[in-house]
């Protein structure tokens, strides 16, 4: 099952569908918020770059449920011709993602919640677990393995990893986190887990560098009572995000009291997601000229506008630095430098989960690491970098 | 008497806007001043680019589920809304723009920073249409929302940028000039809608 935007509300149903047919669910970007993350079958996000369970998800099941899922990028699905089937439950016949001329496709339209509470009592419980089971210990592991790499650093540089990791464990309820294009959406989708509650929002299809420091805003004014974090790369930062936190420090005073806006910049002086694509899939070493972001501090920028400000710089000190900016009040920018050399965990780096590049999901029962086949076969192809 | 970008505003209230993103020009000057007669009524939220308030529209609209609503002047701030309203659009968020235009007499006269907005919006926006007269600018307002609101979900989403055309001060009728949207044509009369000249009743 992948869920979208257009399943909010459905959390419970969706659940409940799960469990009685025995799937994994994976989630588009847009539907992020949909169902919470500790779910141990939510396998993540299902997108070009996105999550290795979804990928796998995607790859190797033999019927795709796509609910309310109009941004889901059909761009997945092996080949060019029906692989598996689908069946499609959109708000809007217009919002179907799936071309029926490429894809024999069972298309309903309806309300996501209300289709599925129609649908519920039909459906039989699958006895057969043993594909719900894999697609478990998939997640499990997957999980697992991000904790363990958060915790890795080289050298002095903060790992990017452990910036998101360290604040997925300290999360408040009812959080806003609004994530921007760039390598801070990678580290949104490996170490973010979002609890029941929590919402998550992102320029998703334009993918616009900048759209993040507006969205916190905009997040901030239509919620005063809940928490918001803003996950920035520095390059999106400059495109757009230094200037608006002009328009942040304009209305400091009304701000000032109010739950934390805080904008986490992750500082690696580098487009690190463009970087790491030319390295994966060009074979292109960092060429300082295009990827370079201009040094700044953009915490002594904040200052200098009259908003609070926290540069962090070493790895010991991540954790502590998400613990007082959590804790303190109003708008903040909470610096981190990372290290822009840390690869992100693209299930395939050509940003397409075609098959054929590790042993399908679906005999995982019955073999011992689903880890070591996708590391195996992330390694292959990550051979080049 | 109230003028047309009053009633503007008015209209906004009465589709539950409680902010507008923005940036000002003086192709929305009639409109900045009803932002200010409004008092705190509808809040006008100044971005430091049209383009970011056209973000904080969007992203209104997704937070909240209600229209998200931005407004930039003619020509450069129209260019500046584009990405945001894109973002809406491919996101299937509702949002609604009023954009500025110049003078019904400078249209396709080389006016100073002439762009034409249908055009320019033709690719974000499910629909898009100029306000030329007064006694339209309701029909206009509610076409826009409801399109926002209904085609949400469907695959050409759903951003709708509306276009008041601005009136330059004119010397003679300085003191009747209604800066946001047009005098009707032939008749150069600067009235104003209100709720009771406008055709129909308001939907609430």
């Amino acid at each position: 099952m992948i869920v979208g935007p257009d399943a909010a509300g459905a959390a419970d149903r969706i659940t409940q569908l799960a469990e009685r047919i025995g799937a994994g669910v994976a989630k588009t970007p847009s539907g992020r918020d949909v169902l919470p993350d500790d779910l141990p079958f939510a396998a993540g996000v299902a997108a070009a770059f996105g999550s290795a369970p979804a990928a796998s998800l995607v790859r190797d099941c033999d019927t795709l449920l796509l609910l309310g899922a109009h941004d889901f990028d059909t761009c997945l699905l092996p080949g060019s011709g029906p692989r598996c089937r689908v069946v499609t439950v959109d708000a809007a016949s217009g919002a179907c993602p799936v071309d029926e001329d490429v894809f024999s496709a069972v298309r309903v339209t309806g309300d996501v919640a209300l289709t599925l509470e129609t649908l519920l009592p039909l459906l039989h419980r699958r006895t057969d677990r043993r594909w719900r089971d894999a697609v478990e210990d998939a997640v499990e592991e997957w999980h697992a393995e991000g904790q363990e790499k958060a915790r890795r650093f080289f050298g002095m540089a903060v790992s990017p990893r452990s910036v998101v990791a360290e604040l997925s464990a300290r999360l408040p309820d009812h959080a806003i986190v609004v994530t921007d294009t760039g390598s801070a959406l990678d580290w949104w989708t490996r170490h973010l887990r979002l609890r029941d509650g929590m919402r998550a929002v992102l320029s998703r299809r334009l993918a616009t560098p900048g759209a993040a420091v507006p969205y916190a805003l905009a997040a901030r004014l239509a919620f005063p009572e809940r928490p918001v974090i803003a996950l920035v790369g520095d390059g999106a930062l400059q495109a757009g995000g230094m200037n608006e936190l002009l328009t942040v420090r304009r209305h400091l005073e009304r701000l000032a009291d109010l739950p934390p806006v805080i904008f986490c910049v992750l500082n690696n002086e580098d487009l690190s997601r463009l970087t790491w694509r030319r390295r994966q899939g060009a074979g292109d070493p960092r060429i300082p000229t295009t990827g370079e972001v201009a040094a700044v501090s953009y915490a002594r920028y904040t200052e200098l506008l009259g908003l609070p400000a926290v540069r962090c710089v070493r790895p010991g000190d991540v954790a502590l630095a998400w613990e007082e900016a959590l804790e303190a009040k109003g708008p903040q920018v909470l610096e981190f430098m990372v290290d822009g050399d840390t690869p992100p965990d693209w299930a395939d780096p050509g940003g397409r989960a075609h098959g054929g590049q590790g042993p399908p999901l679906r005999h995982a029962a019955g073999t011992p690491s689903w880890r070591l086949r996708i590391t195996a076969s992330a390694s292959r192809r990550l051979g080049s970098a | 008497m109230a003028q047309v970008a009053d009633y503007v505003l008015q209209r906004l209230t009465e589709w539950g806007v409680e902010s507008v993103y923005g940036y000002p020009g003086d192709g929305i000057d009639g409109l900045l001043g009803a932002f200010d007669r409004a008092k705190g009524e509808l809040e006008f939220i100044q971005a430091r680019h049209e383009e970011m308030a056209a973000f904080m529209a969007c992203a209104h609209a997704e937070f909240t589920g209600e229209v998200g609503c931005c407004t930039a002047t003619s020509g450069p701030g129209a260019v500046h809304l584009l990405d945001g309203l894109c973002d809406a659009k491919l996101d299937h968020q509702p949002a609604v723009a009023v954009v500025g235009r110049q003078e019904r007499l400078g249209l396709g006269a080389h006016y100073r920073q002439e762009v034409d907005l249908e055009r320019l919006f033709a690719d974000v926006s499910e629909f898009c249409q100029m306000v030329v007269h007064p006694g339209r600018a309701r029909h206009v307002i509610d076409r826009a929302f409801k399109t926002a609101l209904t085609t949400r979900g469907g695959s050409p989403p759903s951003s709708s940028p509306t276009t008041f055309r601005r009136r330059t001060p004119n010397p003679r009728r300085r003191r009747s000039t209604v800066r946001c949207s047009p005098a009707s044509a032939g008749a150069a009369r600067a009235s104003c809608p209100t709720r009771e000249n406008c055709a129909g009743p308001p939907a609430s």
